[in-house]
């Protein structure tokens, strides 16, 4: 169990340092700090130009959105990495359990994903929304999690599919405008189309956003609690499939040979 | 004009073959153009809100197919070739430019046809030609700002950083999908520094049946500024960096 747990952490650990595309200070700034709030100032300005919905609503579903890039980005380049520095191979080769270091890269994502978040949702509650909803922040952790763990989890799912083909860095835009879409982050969900509203409720980040907004509303609550949870049964449903995809994908690209091809 | 052509041509078949530039350049709008017309309920909605729904995304492409063209170059180890060529080097990136601004084109196309097969009932258009040549006069701002920006990305290593925080202030402060009427003045003002800035209050005055004509006769001058400028800067950018001899180093 010890060498298992250890094995996560450092699988997690090197990931980041070796592997995650924006570990640079520079691009950490631009893509984890200024990036979500700047995406969260363009939607709350969107919203108040078309009257639509209140800053606080823009400003809570951004910032539980934005955990989508570190999870899905940060993951999907992590991958793309492993293949372009030419790791893959020794990693599938190696005897460690390869659920344990795939799991392990998701770590990253996850930590990354609240700290992008708090920080989103904070500096925007401060400027443009209601600066008194801040002392609500820590239960708000609990959402944030979720979100940051099934955004990760859709990530490692998504980076699968690395193994296999070369060009997945489009995937994880894909991913992210999609999520923008049907994750209820700008749009009121029931007002979606309901293939979106459908679409929205099996990947992340729907329910977070929701468990985030009821908190604001009414505190902690048995419905917010509900909507943490099935984004959790969300997550870990991506993680299965994450799992099952990275054997999967795996075995094949072993036998088209095309673990090495960049 | 050949050595512009073939510059376009080359690189908008690099462009087009790439999967990044393309869902970038399709999808962005897309999602954009989707939230803003779901975001404006049941009523009747400009056509506006769809080419600015593109445009955002040919700002995208300018960003990362124009800006980055020459950055991109020296990863690919042409750089050098290109500024040792006995050819103007502003030929070869006016050339990369248009591509991008084509690149630019699909994005508005992609935009106007889905707003036209799901919103088409509500969409209205009020002055045609207004709207055109507001949209003409966008993606050749776009152009030349983008030529500026490769200017400048020449003698930077942090080009990606540059790019990845340049594209949302631009889409917010030249009120690319966002009237920039709506802007605290003084930012609104600093979005005019760019000719998006006013070819976008053309295609505002043209969607609510205003004339364009003197914000886009003013896009049009700045357009000409931001082209001159383009064209010193990387003369400028050429001679620096043969004396400091930096153009492969990554």
């Amino acid at each position: 169990m010890i060498r298992a747990l250890r094995l996560l952490a450092l699988s997690g650990w090197y990931g980041y340092r070796a592997l995650f595309s924006w570990n640079s200070p520079g691009l950490f700034v631009t893509v984890l700090v200024l990036t979500p709030l700047l995406q969260t100032v363009f939607f709350v300005l969107l919203g108040r130009s078309l009257d639509y919905q209140s800053a606080d609503f823009f400003v809570l579903g951004n910032g539980v959105q934005v955990a989508a890039a570190a999870g899905i980005g940060g993951l999907i380049s992590v991958i793309a990495n492993e293949r372009q520095f030419g790791t893959l191979g020794h990693l599938l080769a190696s005897p460690s359990p390869k659920a344990i270091v795939f799991l392990g890269r998701v770590i990253p994502g996850v930590v990354l994903g609240v700290a992008v978040s708090v920080l989103t949702i904070a500096v925007g509650m401060s400027v443009a929304g209601e600066a008194s909803k801040l002392a609500l922040i820590p239960l708000w952790l609990l959402p944030i999690f979720a979100v940051s763990f099934s955004s990760a989890a859709l990530g490692l799912a998504l980076s699968a599919l690395g193994l296999v083909y070369r060009d997945i860095y489009q995937i994880a835009t894909a991913a992210g405008l999609l999520l923008l879409v049907v994750s209820g982050a700008n749009l009121d969900r029931r007002g979606l189309p309901t293939p979106l509203f459908y679409l929205g409720s099996v990947l992340p980040q729907a329910n977070g956003v929701d468990a985030a907004r009821e908190i604001a509303i009414n505190g902690w609550s048995e419905s917010a609690a509900i909507s943490v949870l099935l984004e959790m049964c969300v997550g870990l449903v991506w993680l299965l499939l994450a799992v099952f995809g990275v054997s999967w994908m795996a075995r094949r690209a072993r036998i088209h040979a095309t673990l090495d091809l960049y | 004009m050949r050595l512009v052509f073939s510059a376009w041509k080359l690189q908008l078949r690099l462009l087009s073959r790439s999967s990044f530039f393309m869902s970038m350049a399709l999808l962005t709008p897309v999602a954009y153009g989707a939230i803003a017309l779901l975001m404006s309920g049941q009523g009747h909605v400009s056509v506006r809100v769809a080419i600015g729904a593109g445009l955002l995304g040919a700002w995208s492409a300018t960003l990362y197919g124009a800006a980055e063209a020459l950055f991109m170059q020296r990863f690919t180890g042409t750089l050098e070739f290109i500024v040792g060529a006995p050819k103007p080097l502003a030929l070869s990136v006016a050339g990369f430019s248009a591509a991008s601004a084509s690149l630019g084109l699909y994005s508005v196309i992609a935009a106007l046809a889905v707003s036209v097969v799901f919103f088409s009932d509500r969409l209205v258009l009020v002055d045609v030609w207004g709207t055109v040549l507001s949209l003409v006069l966008s993606l050749i701002g776009l152009m030349a700002v983008g030529m500026t920006l490769a200017a400048l990305y020449v003698v930077t290593r942090q080009a990606i950083e540059l790019t990845n925080v340049l594209e949302y202030p631009v889409w917010i402060l030249c009120g690319v999908l966002v009237p920039a009427s709506t802007l605290w003045p003084p930012l609104a003002w600093l979005g005019k520094t760019l000719p998006l800035g006013w070819s976008m209050d053309g295609l505002d005055a043209a969607s609510e049946g205003r004339s364009p004509v003197l914000p886009l006769v003013v896009a049009a001058v700045l357009t000409m500024a931001y082209f001159a400028l383009s064209v010193l800067l990387l003369r400028l950018v050429e001679n620096l960096s043969r004396v400091k001899g930096t153009l492969t180093l990554r």
